[in-house]
């Protein structure tokens, strides 16, 4: 009998990118954390400076919140053993749901497990083949895949360019569904979705909106409820979708809006219907986080006092900081080598920053992405930015000194 | 006359509140008085973007109009309702009674406010 040879192996060897990484002795993926998500943790044995969380408030060790996780396992156990649509809904589910309504401004809000089904599960079902989904070109990784599992036509147009926006959907059918998906803060770059001008342009060509606000949750609009409350625009918006795997210091994710649209996802989502609910523990964080960030309005000022100071400090130092107007700070290095040996040898100095390389930005635009956290305090930050300025020297990022001229708006000092 | 050490001012008596995110704007007691009785506020911007420098609005008083310009680049996000109502409450209360809202820039090229010794120094020339 003549036997086929297995090819799968064949291929996956193929793949050498890692391998060709971690020989020079330059991973920087999968460092393990021996401790908690805090603004210093434990690698290696030794303390690290923690600048590449996406843990915004730094919740994840609230005592509150820790709290609210043990009573809901003491109550509810550790798992729901089946999703939403069937036996995995606990009455804390929906009340996480109308809480989150609420804080967001809009009539109802559906569960998932995480902020990447959310979006595979919403687009995959929300439009149909006659109709348009019409993302940013630097939306999310869950975006783009939700896009591929729904039968509408995909148009991408260039990163935050609302007249490139504006020309495409004036190319588009008066008669088809056109929905345009946006990052709110966009993760790599740090900088907003421009909302004022999206709202009009929406408005003009009969488009509506869907705004991922993984990133904005906690860190902008009222009591941090996220982009279209920072623009005040929250009537505009019509889906707004979010994780609670950043600031909300568990793991989950929403999607909100009317009543009739949330209800319509809860039948035809099946990243929703067909995987398990969110653990106890992980619904009564969100609950506790929510409580937390209205009760303690400083963390999130403070968290933009972080922002501004370290801004500050790295424009003295002219690192080149891009577009960003947001917590999350882009330092380009614009070289592919040079930004891993940067995340390397600042590892070992104790600082731990998240290297952005291609393909998930083009090779010129490799960046150091820094993130702040409201605990961060401004020691920490002064130390962190003075190891980043020696890192660069070792390594030859040539700094943009020259235009020291730079400055941040306003000053502050404690 | 009172200039509040913790705002920032304009060449054009406006103070200017930076919070973190968001600042507040409105016109100084130098300014109200030098308009006198406030009779209506204009502000056709609201969610435009506009550019540092650029006129965002009007102040008319009975015998008098005060142009505003953006203090910097950014968006107004909110008109104060209570100020629209009653404009006079400007003369009565200049730094409490905040016409607009913007979002603040996290990186601006050129900060060219005023500290309130230095307006105060303006003002008093
Ligand atoms: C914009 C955006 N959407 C969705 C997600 C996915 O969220 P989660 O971690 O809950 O799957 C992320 C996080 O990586 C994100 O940045």
């Amino acid at each position: 009998m003549y036997l086929m040879n297995k090819r799968l192996h064949h291929k996956i060897a193929q793949f050498t990118d890692a391998s060709a990484i971690k020989a020079k002795g330059l991973y920087p993926y999968f460092r393990a954390i021996e401790s908690g998500q805090d603004t210093e943790v434990i690698i290696g044995g030794k303390r690290v400076l923690m600048f590449g969380s996406n843990s915004y408030l730094g919740l994840t060790d609230h005592p509150k919140i820790k709290e609210a996780a043990k009573k809901a396992i003491d109550k509810y156990g550790t798992g729901c053993a089946g999703s939403r649509f069937l036996n995995g809904t606990l009455d804390i589910h929906v009340e996480l749901e109308s809480r989150l309504a609420s804080y967001v401004g809009k009539q109802a809000a559906i569960l998932f497990s995480t902020g990447f089904q959310v979006n595979l599960g919403v687009l995959s079902c929300i439009t149909g083949r006659n109709d348009y989904l019409i993302l940013d070109e630097q939306d999310h990784a869950s975006i783009i895949d939700g896009c591929r599992l729904s039968f509408s036509r995909v148009i991408k147009y260039a990163h935050n360019d609302m007249r490139d926006l504006k020309r495409r959907l004036s190319m588009l059918p008066e008669e088809a569904v056109k929905l345009i998906v946006v990052d709110g803060i966009f993760s790599m770059e740090g900088d907003i979705v421009k909302l004022p001008e999206m709202v009009a342009i929406a408005d003009q060509y009969g488009a509506n909106i869907m705004i991922d606000d993984a990133h904005s949750l906690g860190v902008i609009g009222h009591h941090g409820s996220g982009t279209a409350s920072h623009f005040n625009l929250t009537d505009q918006v019509d889906l707004i979708t979010g994780t609670f795997s950043k600031s909300l210091a568990s793991l989950g994710g929403f999607a909100a809006g009317d009543a009739e649209t949330i209800d319509y996802l809860k039948h035809k989502a099946r990243s929703l219907m067909f995987s398990a609910s969110m653990p106890p523990s992980a619904v009564a964080s969100v609950l506790a986080a929510l409580d937390v960030i209205e009760s303690e309005p400083e963390r999130i000022e403070k968290l933009w006092k972080n922002t501004r100071y370290a801004v500050q400090l790295m424009l003295a130092e002219g690192f080149d900081l891009g577009i960003t107007e947001s917590p999350i700070l882009p330092i380009y290095i614009r070289d592919h080598d040079k930004t891993f040996l940067a995340t390397k040898y600042l590892l070992d100095m104790g600082v731990f920053v998240n290297p952005v390389v291609s393909p998930a930005v083009p090779p010129e635009a490799s960046l150091l992405r820094f993130s702040l956290m409201a605990t961060h305090s401004f020691t920490q930050i002064e130390e962190a930015v003075e190891k980043i300025a020696i890192v660069f020297k070792k390594t030859g990022v040539v700094s943009a000194k020259e235009k020291n001229t730079m400055q941040g708006i306003g000053h502050y000092n404690s | 006359m009172i200039y509040p050490q913790h705002l920032c001012y304009t060449t054009g008596h406006q103070w200017v509140s930076l919070e973190a995110q968001y600042a507040f704007m409105g016109i100084t007691d130098f300014g109200q008085r030098e308009l006198g009785h406030i009779v209506a506020v204009d502000i056709p911007y609201l969610n435009k973007t506009l550019e540092r420098n650029k006129f965002l609005g009007s102040i008319e008083a009975v015998h008098a109009v005060l142009d505003l310009f953006m203090p910097f680049s950014g968006v107004i996000t909110e008109i104060n309702p209570d100020m629209l109502k009653y404009p006079g409450l400007i003369n009565r209360d200049p730094y409490d009674m905040w016409i607009i809202k913007i979002l603040v820039p996290l990186i601006d090229n050129e900060n060219l406010l005023l500290t309130a010794d230095e307006y105060h120094a303006l003002v008093s020339q």
